[in-house]
């Protein structure tokens, strides 16, 4: 959920329609590009220019990604496609509205550190008080049994209710949240008087994200590192994909010829047909995949599709003389296609298996890759996983 | 909003009380409550629910207490494992186990079993006047004989050479179901995986058979209506499929590579989401074209993707003499040995499966037809798939008529799948069903 | 000393089939196995199974390895029987049926003189209807049976349909008329001419060809990080499901929750990816265990834990 989007909200009306419907007037736009609405329009022509913005990144090699400094650029292109993260935030750059929440909010509320803080505890609490009563039930069952021979369902009272709490029974005990976390001594005008907060948070967006930017729509430029100059596409193309290359490989000076296997291609290959299948496309780290596709973005519904890339070399021998380790490139175990698909159902996410196919060298000829127009060469093909139960199909 | 998911819960979703879900999600083997089991010969067994455990025996291996009901437990368990098989003299059936040629010779078949099991073979009898002559007799495959054996409803002797004159009604050595284990699998590709397969299906219901007949005698689905040759729509649809599509913009040469986004700034319809997410869309895609492969055999001789079993639900009309179309095609591995499948291995298996039409959203109130099979319906999908795609082409601004045929649900389809496959993994007696579905993204733009 | 328990091994599988060798290995050597036959009492669910008791792989190395069991190349165990070995048989059998149908009329007589107690004839009667109906309405229930679907076992007869519900025509002729029970024997044991002959060792098996487990550096690593377990105390299952190689439990599963889910790393300087400890931790969590990775050193045989749980920062 927008925390940038909950202070405006709070003001205007708290009604969800309404609050649905503000959320679709911020995010209307899927691209970053603008339609105007029509002034003129005669035999299907038109005027209207559409309105495409010119943001700014700088790439940073380290992080292999490009970041956006400028707040207006890094709100538009949150707003307008869902494009990066907040790199103090978990998903939309929020830390300064954060940040001035927490202020107003001083005395009245917890920033959400505060929460998790809060949480943890309870948590360790319920823990200990789990155990306890664990222990206490099973000491008395086991003092039924030595004195009376008999066998009791530990941790159930005589009339029923269970006595051991579960997480979701179990209340804290009291507020015992100490009074001296909230300051009451802090006059209301103080506020004012505090330097405004500077916004230290940038928008990191994935090399995917930035050629995706930049190539395919036209609404970003790069800057180099060090000469804070503008990367031609040209020069863009070429260092995406020799940031994969490992160091370790010899003769530094010599630029390593272009492969289909360099690990930037085939992750944007996935990107970019997703994306422009209409897609919102994240990455799926955080629940073991690569990416998770969303259908309007991730402050509306969950996604609903977690996308597993897996590369298939046309040629075996091009995997054999590959620099690159390309991540489930290797064929992969029943145990871990079990976890991930596991790990994904309990989010309610269906598991896609997406194959990139690595045009084969042999076939066509590694000149191509020097433009995006090697793109047509390669090829995706989804495979839809989802357990089987016997049991519940048998209608 | 996936930030709510991303703290890992401490508790599953749902609570598990449903007796197919405790079975299916995994269930720890031997974490089951065998005190809670019907006692042998109670009258309908009821599945029980999961006992309560404790967290970890105390010091010493466990106080008194624990160690009482752990004995309680293990003695349950270990008295339902004594069971007897123990049919009725008037019940029982009997057959014959024939090593030589891999099936069990049914002399006497009683109960509903032979309704979904068994088939007639023509075999060489020899007959009084001591010449031969083809008889057609009942005959069960490996899986089907001893999983009769194991359920106690089948006495099987084995084939001998010993002389039988004076022993009446016994037609060779005896055979208990150890027997039948360690001699029945491994004849006839039965490998103890397939064979756990088949019985933890045919404990649920369903009736399985072979897909690949091991014998010419054995009843196979007739071939399948319009599998062969591709339909109108399908052929038009895989002319415009992001395939084609994309090859050819590439070989025409008109793309600008370092420009792929092409709005008019005068032509009007351009000027929309949806035209720019096309004009994007430059990756070729789909199942309609199969990988290429450097190598002339991309699936090894050996790969274990073949599919095995055809699978029909209970509510299936079945008629074993004339099988309709299954209900689902399984394979079956070794989880121990087999990899998940390769692209190529998947696209092999895909190509002798059926196309299965997109789920129809459900008519509220209306009971849901039932369809006999999913192969047999007629596919209206095919022309909204054709729409799809064609709509890509033509202007998006002249809307699309209004059909009265409810349109699948983008998800529910996308979920589906085109064509399934159903792989059983299994690890030393554990089986994971996993459901494979040709997926096609390319034809359900969410734009 | 005890006798080893003998492991049945056919198809390279290892099986046990006697309920009292299972309670040796569960309660004695917490060996568990996992059951995966169909329970004959209990034959449309798959939530309890029963005999025969499957042994992973590493179980069956273990207990050979620590001279608890040995291993017997099971259908060469099973003889053909002489001639005079199944008339013992076949006397057993009839005596046993005898003593069944004369058991069912002592007890069918104290019933007639005890009507209190015996069911009145018009009871038996009605009792007799119901069970014939209930048997029609089954057949009929059975989807498409046709009785033609049926091919004649005995394709002399001219009434197919007689043949499925007739007798044995020879049966007839020596077994005693009335109703008595067909018993399956699960085990071999008892049957004169089954003679096991024992593998002591791991190398008589594998030279014997009837066992090659361990034979992979990914097999001997399984065996490793079991043993390892084992010797601590543990049991262990099956934990594929649960994204790992083991469940690990602190006492019988009958009784107790695993704790941890082990999965093996064939060698010390195996890559681990970050999909994998996400996956892990949150897989833990997910089922209230930690993920347990037990590193498998082929040159010292030395096994190294490392456990994963989700920390639950932010």
């Amino acid at each position: 959920m927008s925390l940038i989007n909950q202070t405006s909200r709070s003001k205007a009306s708290s009604k969800p329609s309404s609050r649905r419907a503000e959320t679709s007037r911020v995010y209307a736009h899927p691209l970053p590009i603008i339609f105007p609405e029509l002034t003129y329009k005669f035999l299907g022509l038109s005027l209207t220019r559409p309105l495409n913005p010119h943001c700014t990144a700088l790439f940073d090699p380290l992080t292999r990604s490009a970041w956006v400094s400028d707040s207006g650029d890094a709100t538009l292109l949150w707003q307008r496609g869902f494009f990066g993260k907040g790199d103090l935030s978990r998903s939309e750059p929020s830390w300064s509205a954060r940040q001035i929440n927490a202020r107003k909010m001083k005395g009245k509320g917890l920033t959400s550190e505060e929460i998790t803080a809060k949480r943890r505890a309870e948590r360790k609490q319920f823990k200990l008080d789990r155990a306890k009563a664990i222990a206490a039930a099973a000491a008395e069952a086991e003092t039924v049994f030595n004195e009376q021979g008999r066998v009791i369902a530990p941790g159930i009272a005589p009339d029923g209710t269970r006595i051991i709490p579960s997480a979701a029974t179990w209340k804290p005990a009291s507020t015992s949240v100490p009074s001296e976390q909230s300051p009451l001594d802090v006059a209301p005008d103080e506020e004012e008087k505090i330097e405004p907060i500077q916004d230290l948070e940038h928008l990191q967006l994935s090399l995917q994200e930035a050629f995706f930017l930049v190539w395919a729509l036209d609404c970003l430029t790069i800057l180099h590192p060090e000469t804070n100059t503008s990367f031609t596409l040209a020069e863009i193309w070429n260092t995406f994909q020799n940031v994969y290359i490992p160091s370790s490989v010899p003769q530094p000076n010599i630029p390593s010829p272009p492969r289909f296997d360099n690990p930037f291609l085939v992750s944007y290959i996935a990107y970019h047909h997703y994306r422009s299948l209409g897609w919102v496309v994240k990455s799926g780290i955080k629940f073991c995949v690569d990416y998770l596709l969303y259908k309007r973005g991730p402050v509306f519904q969950h996604a609903e599709f977690a996308i597993v890339v897996i590369p298939v070399y046309e040629d075996p021998e091009d995997q054999a003389n590959s620099p690159f380790k390309l991540q489930n490139a290797e064929p992969f175990t029943w145990s871990w296609l079990s976890t991930i698909n596991r790990v994904n159902s309990q989010v309610q996410k269906t598991l896609v298996v997406s194959y990139i196919t690595i045009p084969a060298e042999s076939r066509v000829s590694p000149k191509v890759l020097s433009s995006p127009a090697c793109f047509a060469h390669y090829s995706v093909r989804e495979v839809v996983l989802r357990r089987f139960i016997p049991a519940r199909m048998r209608d | 909003m996936d930030d709510v998911l991303e703290r890992p819960r401490p508790q599953p979703a749902t609570p598990t009380l449903d007796p197919a879900e405790e079975e299916s999600s995994g269930s720890e083997d031997g974490g089951l409550d065998w005190t809670k089991l019907p006692k042998v010969g109670a009258v309908r067994p009821v599945i029980p629910k999961r006992g309560e455990k404790d967290f970890e025996p105390a010091a010493g291996g466990g106080s008194g207490l624990q160690a009482h009901v752990l004995d309680r437990a293990r003695a349950a368990m270990f008295d339902a494992l004594k069971a007897d098989r123990a049919i009725s003299s008037k019940s029982a059936s009997y057959g014959i186990w024939c090593p030589q040629i891999s099936r069990v010779h049914v002399t006497v078949a009683r109960g509903i079993h032979f309704s979904a099991m068994g088939h007639s073979a023509a075999r060489p009898t020899s007959i009084d006047n001591g010449s031969t002559k083809l008889q057609k007799r009942l005959e069960l495959l490996p899986e089907e004989a001893l999983y009769l054996i194991e359920r106690g409803a089948l006495f099987c002797w084995k084939d001998i050479q010993t002389d039988l004159t004076g022993l009446d009604d016994i037609e060779g050595a005896p055979m208990s179901v150890q027997q039948a284990f360690a001699e029945i699998i491994g004849k006839e590709d039965l490998t103890l995986e397939k064979y756990q397969v088949f019985a933890y299906l045919r404990r649920l219901g369903y009736v399985v058979t072979r897909t690949d007949p091991p014998s010419p005698s054995y009843p196979v689905p007739p071939p399948r209506v319009g599998s062969a040759p591709l339909s109108f729509y399908q052929r038009l649809s895989s002319i415009f499929s992001l395939f084609t599509a994309s090859v050819l913009r590439f070989l025409r040469g008109s793309n600008n590579w370092w420009r792929p986004l092409g709005i008019s700034r005068w032509i009007h319809h351009d000027k929309s989401y949806g035209k720019v997410f096309k004009s994007l869309r430059v990756i070729p895609a789909g199942h309609s074209v199969a990988p290429h492969s450097s190598r002339a055999t991309p699936v090894a001789p050996s790969s274990p993707y073949k599919i095995f079993y055809n699978m029909y639900k209970p509510s299936t009309n079945f008629r074993k003499t004339i099988p309709p179309q299954p209900d689902f095609q399984v394979v079956v591995v070794n989880a121990r040995t087999a990899f998940v499948p390769s692209l190529y291995e998947l696209t092999e298996l895909f190509n002798v499966l059926p196309e299965i039409p997109p789920p129809l959203p459900r008519k509220r109130g209306a009971p849901s037809v039932v369809q006999s099979s999913p192969v047999a319906v007629a596919s209206p999908v095919h022309t909204s798939t054709f729409k799809h795609i064609f709509s890509w082409l033509l202007p998006s601004s002249t809307p699309q008529p209004v059909t009265s045929q409810p349109r699948p649900h983008p998800f529910a389809a996308l979920k589906a799948g085109k064509k399934n496959i159903v792989i059983a993994a299994v690890d030393s007696g554990n089986i994971s069903f996993f459901r494979f579905s040709q997926g096609a993204f390319e034809e359900w733009p969410t734009l | 000393m005890t006798q080893p328990i003998l492991l049945r091994v056919s198809n390279f599988k290892a099986y046990v089939w006697d309920v009292d060798d299972i309670n040796i290995l569960r309660s004695h050597h917490h060996i568990c196995g996992i059951l995966t036959g169909t329970l004959p009492h209990l034959s449309s669910q798959n939530i309890f199974l029963g005999l025969p008791l499957q042994l992973m792989p590493e179980e069956a190395v273990l207990l050979v390895e620590n001279g608890i069991a040995v291993l017997v190349d099971d259908p060469s165990a099973h003889h053909i029987p002489s001639q005079s070995a199944l008339k013992l048989w076949k006397e057993a059998r009839l005596n046993d049926i005898r003593q069944q149908i004369a058991l069912t009329e002592e007890k069918g007589s104290i019933e007639a003189s005890n009507p209190d107690r015996a069911m009145s004839e018009s009871a038996k009667r009605k009792r007799k209807e119901r069970e014939e109906r209930r048997a029609r309405a089954m057949a009929n229930a059975a989807p498409g049976v046709p009785a033609e679907d049926n091919p004649s076992p005995h394709p002399t007869s001219e009434n197919p349909s007689q043949a499925i519900i007739g007798e044995a025509p020879d049966s007839t002729i020596v077994m005693p008329s009335g109703s008595y029970t067909v018993n399956i024997p699960a085990s071999s044991s008892k049957l004169e001419w089954y003679v096991p002959h024992s593998n002591a060792s791991l190398t008589i098996a594998r030279e014997a060809g009837i066992w090659l487990y361990p034979s992979t550096l990914q097999e001997r690593a399984r065996c490793g990080v079991f043993r390892d377990l084992w010797e601590k105390g543990y049991y262990m299952g099956g934990g594929i499901k649960f994204g790992g190689e083991y469940l690990v439990y602190p006492g019988d599963p009958l009784r107790y929750h695993s704790h941890f889910v082990a999965s093996v790393i064939e060698a010390p300087d195996a890559a681990l990816r970050p999909m994998e400890i996400v996956a892990h931790g949150r897989l833990g969590t997910g089922t209230k265990k930690a993920h347990l990775l037990c590193e498998w050193n082929d040159e010292t045989r030395v096994v190294s834990y490392l456990s994963v749980e989700w920390a639950g920062f932010g």
